[in-house]
């Protein structure tokens, strides 16, 4: 190997390791401080977990032409997420990721939306753009950290951490397993 | 060359190829969804990102000629490089789409710094020698 494919080879390395580092270094760490998170606006987390007894109100995210706003939002099993759209363009949330949409419920987008609508309750998909000061709400029912997205503009993005009964159930019985 | 190194080579030559003819193709049947990993420096730009949109896709159709073709490997692997690592730096968000892009990028840079005497294309697949 001469001195220019070695240069070569370097460069190459330099770039996917810079790649590599910045991408991970700019993640959030949602898994262990979902209340440390921030929007693109520099905005923190929402974290609405309510006491017993009390009933689950809805939460609302603002989509501006800055992204979403609180970018990630932790919540309970059943409660609902409602998107004003205050931007000045149009919005369709979906499920991650871009542009299957396919991780809430498993199908893609051409299977959940079928006539530009979601197919069922159960679909985390606007299906369809929504003008500017349009809402779309959505009742999460499944336990889980689900990303979602513009899917007019992929590069916005948001996620909601939804806590439930299967959480503690399976932690529950992977300490009685040991 | 020998044939199994051929082989490689125009695998490596399609194999890049396909990966640019296939976005301008699904573009033409859903624009909206590949508009839509435009970075905000783009929408801002005062062109339709439809218009952008088709003719990114026709600048990947002629790179994508230009790998098939053999001719000067070198210029249209490199730059095939480049613009792969810039989509994937100004699309970090989207890394878990775009992770594969990492690896097409690298048949690129394999397709560029192969060696200068063992160059082919389809008009003469004899070696060079």
């Amino acid at each position: 190997m001469n001195n220019s494919t070695a240069a070569l080879w370097g460069i190459v390395l330099i770039i996917i390791v810079g790649v590599g580092g910045w991408y991970l270094l700019s993640r959030p760490n949602l898994a262990t401080a979902p209340a440390e998170t921030t929007s693109p606006g520099g905005e923190t987390s929402t974290t609405t977990e309510p006491s017993a007894g009390m009933p689950i109100a809805p939460v609302t995210v603002t989509y501006t032409d800055q992204g979403f706003s609180p970018a990630s939002v932790t919540i309970v099993e059943g409660q609902t997420v409602t998107w004003v759209n205050q931007s000045s363009k149009q919005m369709w949330v979906a499920s991650a990721m871009h542009p299957t949409h396919a991780v809430y419920d498993g199908t893609s987008r051409t299977e959940h939306c079928a006539g530009g609508a979601p197919v069922s309750s159960a679909v985390f998909d606007q299906c369809s753009a929504g003008a500017a000061n349009s809402s779309f709400s959505f009742t999460f029912t499944k336990a889980g950290e689900w990303k979602y997205h513009d899917h007019m503009d992929a590069t916005k993005f948001g996620t909601i951490v939804v806590s439930g009964p299967e959480t503690s159930v399976s932690v529950e019985a992977e300490v009685n397993a040991q | 060359m020998r044939s199994n190194e051929l082989v490689a080579h125009l695998l490596l030559r399609a194999g890049v190829a396909f990966s640019l003819l296939y976005p301008p193709y699904a573009a033409l049947l859903d624009p909206v969804s590949w508009a839509a990993y435009f970075p905000a420096f783009v929408r801002a730009l005062p062109i339709e990102t439809t218009v952008l949109l088709h003719a990114f896709g026709v600048l990947e159709v002629v790179l994508a000629l230009w790998l098939l073709s053999g001719w000067r490997i070198r210029f249209p692997a490199a730059l095939t490089a480049l613009l792969l690592v810039a989509i994937i730096a100004v699309n970090l968000n989207q890394f878990e789409v775009l992770f594969r892009d990492v690896s097409i990028a690298a048949m690129a840079i394999a397709l560029a710094l192969w060696p200068k005497s063992r160059n082919v294309d389809l008009t003469n697949n004899q070696d060079k020698l």
